[in-house]
């Protein structure tokens, strides 16, 4: 079921990765420097104050020939990674369904629902500018999504997910052995799995364990469906939303996620935590990975951060930043000291107080909970 | 399959473009020409691959290109390859941020224009 990549095709994605580690890192460099060096200086001088917030930056910002032109490429080499990828699907999708198709399913299992109503926060814009989004169908037995997804969030990560694109999954696993090392948890769910990646590391890392995973896009699941079983795993897939599932009360032992929250809204993600907890066994863990909230980093990161929201289609990313989440935990049910929020930095740095509330640090937050 | 009932994979994105620059053609020009350098890219590494095969056999055969796998050194080569490219076209950014990393300014440009004649 795997694409087959042509000479050019791997070309082109070798290509966009080179390209967005130079957008990246060249322009934003030299957008920090217009910041820093004029556009900062210039504020406080007519202002007599510096600047409070990043609304304030983003307006003189906008301005800025240099800015512009940064993210003027941003944005074109964001779409341009995904056609590298879309193109070439496009050629080979009926013979990569035929054989999803064919896939044996004696490991796991795979159960679409398409009587389930997609929730509007998921389809209203192409998330990451992914053409399709999460979402569509486009046929009985469709994969495109998850194809597109595999591939995308591979290159989109610049590959730091990892060949398997599990890094998240393993980061939980991390976390998990080190400060629960007799946690031996026989249910397992995975919400907004998309195709599973991030599910893999719990089958290895738990083997006597069920391993469930759930999420809103089907042709997301069909492919993470056949993905799995190639790789010899076993994962219930299901299509359901995190929101509010078919699971009986205190049925998981471990409820994890990996990067969904900042793709929800307001009044679902509330949700999605309560029913974690309504979920859970007593005494069952909860780990939600996300990324930092905006206190967590300087004006300038948060200007930087925000651009998303406007320019590559992530409609929920900023307000998300901004929620109290402590506030969220608690009105989801969990009282006091029963959940808190975890920075796990990148790499093996240990998590000490002081680094924990530096600013700027690199890793994934946790929303950790035990029942 | 009939041609009429292929799927068609999405190839673009749900929500409005956004544009950058007071003149959208600006934005159009920078997308046009991000595609181009990539397409030249594209161009540039399948002759590296031709002149590769060519010079281990003397011969070859189109299927040789569509499977070959550069080894480590050839890989880290065309990084380097890819990369210098890159600055080449994106040099004027490069400039730019020089210019602010040195606090250069046209004031200082026209300064320096003018003060230098009587030095
Ligand atoms: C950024 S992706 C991350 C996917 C996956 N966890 C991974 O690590 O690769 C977010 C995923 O969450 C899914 N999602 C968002 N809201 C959801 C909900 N209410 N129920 C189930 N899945 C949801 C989306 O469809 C999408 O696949």
């Amino acid at each position: 079921m795997t694409p087959d990549w042509s000479h050019d095709d791997k070309s082109r994605q070798a290509f966009q990765r080179s390209l967005r580690e130079c957008v990246i890192r060249d322009l934003s460099n030299g957008s920090r420097l217009v910041f820093e060096n004029q556009v900062s200086p210039k504020f406080e001088k007519e202002n007599g104050r510096p600047f409070q917030n990043r609304q304030e930056i983003k307006a003189e910002m906008r301005k800025e020939p240099f800015y512009q032109a940064h993210l003027s490429i941003q944005r074109a080499a964001q779409e341009l990674m995904w056609a590298s990828v879309t193109y070439s699907l496009d050629r080979q999708i009926d013979g990569m369904m035929a054989k999803a198709k064919q896939s044996s399913d004696t490991l796991g299992s795979l159960t679409i629902n398409p009587d389930m109503p997609i929730p509007k926060y998921i389809d209203s814009l192409d998330i990451h500018c992914m053409p399709g989004g999460y979402t569509t169908d486009l046929c009985d037995g469709d994969i495109s999504a998850g194809a597109i997804y595999d591939k995308g969030s591979y290159m989109y990560g610049s590959g730091r997910g990892g060949p398997y694109g599990d890094r998240s999954g393993q980061s939980i696993v991390n976390y998990l052995k080190r400060e629960h090392p007799d946690f031996a948890p026989k249910r397992i769910l995975d919400m907004g799995c998309a195709t599973g990646n991030n599910t893999v590391p719990f089958c290895d890392a738990y083997p006597d364990a069920d391993v469930h995973g759930i999420e809103l896009g089907a042709a997301l699941l069909r492919y993470g469906h056949a993905r799995t079983e190639s790789l010899g795993k076993a994962i219930h897939f299901s299509q359901q939303n995190a929101e509010q599932t078919n699971f009986e009360d205190e049925s998981f032992d471990l409820i994890v996620s990996c990067i969904i929250f900042h793709e929800t809204s307001r009044k679902a993600l509330p949700r999605i935590i309560a029913e974690t907890r309504r979920l859970l066994k007593p005494g069952g863990l909860m780990v939600h990975l996300e990324a930092g909230q905006f206190e967590n980093f300087d004006l300038w990161r948060q200007t930087v951060f925000d651009a998303e929201t406007y320019n590559n289609n992530e409609p929920f990313w900023s307000t998300y930043r901004d929620m109290d989440l402590e506030a969220v935990i608690a009105e989801a049910g969990w009282s006091d000291g029963t959940a808190h929020l975890h920075l796990e930095p990148f790499g093996h740095a240990p998590v000490t107080s002081s680094n924990k509330s530096q600013k700027n640090m690199l890793g994934f937050w946790f929303m950790v909970g035990q029942k | 399959m009939t041609e009429t009932t292929k799927v068609r994979v999405p190839q673009t994105a749900k929500g409005h473009r956004p544009t950058f620059f007071e003149d959208p053609t600006n934005d159009r020009i920078m997308a046009m020409m991000t595609s181009m350098i990539t397409e030249m890219w594209v161009m540039r590494e399948r002759l590296d691959t031709v002149e590769a095969l060519a010079a281990k056999k003397g011969v070859f055969l189109e299927e040789e290109i569509e499977q070959f796998e550069p080894d480590p050194d050839r890989a880290e080569e065309r990084e380097r390859m890819r990369q210098e490219l890159l600055s080449r076209v994106f040099y004027v950014f490069q400039e730019e941020a020089e210019d602010i990393a040195r606090g250069d300014t046209p004031e200082s440009y026209e300064d320096a224009i003018n003060t230098s004649a009587d030095r």
